[in-house]
């Protein structure tokens, strides 16, 4: 319960990295794929500019 | 890095300039994302693509570096990556891509 965690700083942060830029995610199929990360962007305010999966075989 | 991704990088800086833009990996393992993390910030190390000796010195993180996930609210990570973040490399994919940026022009 993360509203009940007193240890939690995650309102604190100080360099708003993603609220201040555009992004472009570039995910993996391998990895974490790029609607994975782009859901995480917009969660966090920010705004996603271009997003790929990327698959090497 | 595919060719298309990199034309597109290409443009939206051409648009919006390097500093507005924020560049996220997902790759699966160190190699991977210090090869992406160079192909964004010195060119394409393959010169294949469209940013074949562009040195674009963009701004790059691993989504798994903590100054990413930090400003992720912990549901929305857990519920979109979740697992990946144990299984995968992250000291080492942030040290890989960290070493990169040290690079940047």
């Amino acid at each position: 319960m993360r509203d009940c965690d007193p240890f939690d700083t995650r309102e604190e942060v100080s360099n708003p990295l993603l609220t201040d830029k555009l992004t472009i995610v570039l995910g993996e199929r391998d990895g974490i794929a790029g609607p994975a990360i782009a859901a995480c962007v917009r969660a966090a305010q920010g705004t996603v500019a271009f997003a790929s999966t990327e698959c090497f075989v | 890095m595919d060719l298309q991704s990199q034309e597109a990088i290409k443009r939206l800086v051409e648009e919006h300039g390097r500093e507005r833009i924020l560049v996220l990996l997902g790759s699966p393992d160190p190699e991977a994302a210090e090869i992406a993390a160079e192909t964004v910030i010195l060119g394409d190390p393959t010169y294949a693509g469209p940013l074949t000796e562009t040195q674009l010195g963009l701004e790059v993180y691993h989504v798994l570096e903590d100054d990413i996930r930090t400003q992720i609210p912990a549901e929305v990570f857990e519920e979109q990556i979740g697992v990946m973040a144990d299984v995968l490399d992250a000291p080492g994919l942030a040290e890989a891509v960290a070493g990169m940026r040290a690079k940047a022009p």
